[in-house]
């Protein structure tokens, strides 16, 4: 399948997803068929229903086992069917079939015959044996267990797909995590809705937002973040995450039009001003939740500055309290003050900027050539030699000793992404 | 081959426009004193030998410009080798970028300089500027690959190496890829590029409609964007460059009659020839950025003891 399809149907799904998550809905699980209309066999929908539910207990965290490798190949079209199926299965097991749950099968041998939900799967009893649960089991949360562990298995197909993709078809198997995490995301829209405060959907969110966001997912990216902020409004991380990936959308490299024909992904990517102003409305949302949040601050100054709105930037770069605590927001408070006091004409408040942030990095290159730019705008050509020079010498112990933090800069709060997973999986078992 | 004048003179010349920079630094004179264009005259694709500064003629924002000098071949360069080793680069096409490297090093003529700048994530100096091939030869040697691509922090540092001597500097540029790194702008090297007199190759491997950056870094410095289909030939391009280069003219002149700063449009004309076509930048930039900045003193701030 090329990736045109995939990011179409990951696109489907995703808005299935959030259709579902919103939906005021009373009974559990409840993915409703997208299509009025269905054109399969009962045998075909057990059998890849009994697959998933399968591997969806079988799989181990964070590991491209048998179960992984059963499900991941499936199409856009698989996994919106085992929506339908996953409803019809709840239907079945909680034994609540009514009148309208009576559907419409179209098949050659039966055309337009009507045939309940109870009738297609037979008893309750046998749709719960299908799930590997005893009776007892699926009346208490043995469904919600079932369910967990599938977001997990999908997540984890897009997570390992994403991390491969650097040695594999990168389109392809970018295209897969969209695909799986937006699967995962319908599941995790079935949990909202009955399990008010359920930890796992605020960490699931959490940890995918700032996944996609750490492999450049720029298609997705945006969508499930911003998913998220719909869903915990006032939670900050996911402010600072849906900012900072509008902030990343907005960046150079991602605006660049060469980047995407490179990669053969060109998701409709909106201008950098626009990405701005959005990433601008999450950080003052993150600040009125938390004033004294220093990275908010730095970013907004960062994103105002992009903006052309450099005193308003100066103004916040000035208040922001770089934190003793953390170097990397430290760094960046001083390298953005940097540039905003240069871009004012202020050169020596510039300079000594700079000298701060490479106080606290002092192989990061970002810092030295941000000071041989300065310098050479001066027209201090000596000077811009030299500071090139310190940027662009080997520390003593080589590349491995050279750190500079704007490498990190663009994955956002996905730089906590993989930790954050490790946590997702921890309640679901072994991981690597 | 035409000796359009004593190479010993025009050397005198930029070694006295050297040392006098040297002499004002860390500040230089926003005064433009001398201009410099490497200027490449072709008929049917055959470089065009034989001129002097009589025949060209040079209008700097549509002013009529005296030519002090047309040199061809005699002055040293500084050739500034800046090498994309990304991880896109493993293998073979390494292989492919040493050999090239060690080719167009064996080009080189006594008093020329040669400098490595190698970039991934990060922009290293692998070799400065020196006149010992020797030692850029063996930095060629322990080039590896990995990492991303900070194309533009790799090219802005390598046109500023190429202003820190007052040799020509002709800068070769490869890459297989596109900027993922980089904490420098294209606006910033662009911006750079108008300033330097440096003159920047850009030999770019794979990818179709991925050049914008590479077509616009060379078309501002007079140089050329070769494109091409694998890092199979990539010796022989290296060393047609160099060739090139040499075939080039120096073509000076003190401006008169232009506002000293901002942006200079550059035409560059053979007198009476109509069917020969020439390469060369199409301006410069003069003065500082547009603020109004105290005058600096030292870029590295001392009171952090980060002064080298």
């Amino acid at each position: 399948m090329d990736a045109r399809l995939f990011r179409h149907a990951a696109a489907v799904l995703l808005l299935a997803g959030s259709v579902l998550a919103s939906a005021d809905q009373q009974t559990p699980f409840s993915f409703r068929p997208v299509q009025p209309s269905r054109y399969r066999t009962q045998h075909f929908v057990s059998e890849r229903l009994a697959t998933w539910v399968s591997a969806a207990w079988r799989h181990e965290p964070g590991r491209w086992d048998d179960a992984v490798q059963r499900v991941a190949g499936w199409t856009p079209g698989d996994l919106a069917e085992m929506l339908v199926d996953l409803d019809d299965l709840r239907a079945a097991v909680a034994n609540t079939v009514r009148k309208s749950d009576v559907v419409s099968l179209a098949t050659p041998k039966m055309a337009h015959e009507k045939v309940s939900v109870r009738d297609w799967y037979g008893t309750p009893g046998e749709a719960i044996a299908l799930l590997g649960l005893t009776p007892e089991e699926a009346w208490a949360d043995g469904l919600t267990r079932l369910v967990e562990r599938g977001v997990i298995l999908h997540t984890d197909i897009g997570v390992l797909a994403a991390e491969a993709a650097s040695t594999h078809d990168v389109g392809h198997e970018l295209s897969r995590t969209s695909l799986h995490c937006g699967f995962a995301m319908a599941l995790v829209g079935s949990l909202a809705r009955t399990s008010q405060g359920n930890r796992l959907i605020l960490d699931w969110y959490r940890s995918v937002a700032g996944f996609l966001q750490l492999h450049r997912e720029v298609a997705s990216a945006p969508l499930f973040a911003e998913q998220a902020v719909s869903l915990f409004p006032d939670d900050l991380f996911l402010l600072m995450s849906a900012g900072s990936i509008h902030e990343m959308l907005a960046s150079p490299t991602v605006q660049d039009r060469d980047y995407f024909t490179d990669s053969r992904l060109s998701p409709d990517i909106e201008s950098a001003s626009s990405h701005l102003r959005k990433a601008e409305r999450f950080f003052r949302q993150a600040l009125r939740l938390e004033p004294g949040q220093a990275e908010a601050r730095v970013r907004l100054g960062r994103v105002l500055g992009g903006l052309n709105r450099h005193d308003e930037a100066l103004a916040e770069l000035r208040a922001v309290r770089p934190p003793d605590d953390d170097a990397f927001v430290s760094y960046f408070a001083w390298l953005f003050l940097g540039d905003e006091e240069a871009s004012a004409g202020h050169r020596d408040l510039a300079r000594e900027a700079y000298g701060r942030a490479l106080g606290i990095a002092p192989t990061a290159q970002s810092g030295w050539l941000a000071l041989s730019r300065l310098a050479r705008r001066s027209g201090d050509r000596s000077g811009a030699i030299e500071a090139m020079r310190r940027a662009a010498e080997l520390p003593a112990g080589g590349v491995d000793d050279r750190y500079d933090p704007w490498g990190d800069y663009n994955a956002g709060q996905g730089r906590m992404a993989p930790n954050l997973l490790r946590q997702l999986r921890k309640p679901f078992g072994r991981q690597p | 081959m035409m000796r359009s004048g004593p190479a010993w003179l025009l050397m005198l010349i930029v070694l006295v426009a050297s040392v006098g920079a040297l002499a004002q630094a860390p500040t230089f004179s926003v005064k433009v004193e001398a201009v410099r264009v490497d200027v490449l005259v072709t008929e049917g694709g055959q470089p065009v030998r034989g001129l002097g500064r009589q025949d060209f003629e040079v209008f700097d924002n549509g002013v009529a410009q005296q030519v002090d000098l047309a040199s061809f071949e005699q002055i040293p360069l500084n050739v500034i080798l800046v090498l994309d080793v990304s991880e896109s680069v493993a293998g073979e096409r390494l292989g492919h970028l040493r050999a090239a490297s060690r080719g167009l090093l064996a080009g080189m003529q006594h008093g020329d300089q040669s400098a490595l700048i190698t970039f991934s994530q990060a922009v290293t100096l692998a070799a400065p500027l020196t006149g010992d091939a020797v030692r850029t030869r063996a930095a060629i040697d322990r080039i590896e690959a990995r990492g991303a691509t900070a194309l533009h922090d790799a090219a802005y540092s390598g046109l500023v190496l190429g202003d820190s001597d007052a040799g020509r500097s002709l800068l070769i540029l490869f890459t297989d890829g596109v900027d993922t790194s980089s904490y420098l702008t294209r606006e910033d090297v662009l911006d750079t590029a108008r300033r330097s007199d440096a003159v920047v190759y850009a030999a770019a491997v794979g990818g179709r409609g991925r050049k914008a950056f590479l077509q616009d870094v060379t078309r501002q410095t007079g140089g050329r964007l070769l494109e091409l289909e694998s890092t199979k030939d990539l010796e022989q391009t290296f060393v047609s460059i160099l060739s090139e280069f040499r075939q080039r003219y120096l073509v000076s002149y003190s401006p008169r009659g232009v506002a000293r700063e901002g942006w200079h449009e550059l035409t560059v004309r053979l007198k009476g020839q109509k069917r020969v076509t020439i390469k060369a930048r199409p301006g410069y930039l003069a003065g500082f950025a547009p603020d109004r900045a105290e005058p600096t003193r030292g870029v590295i701030p001392r009171s952090l003891g980060l002064q080298p």
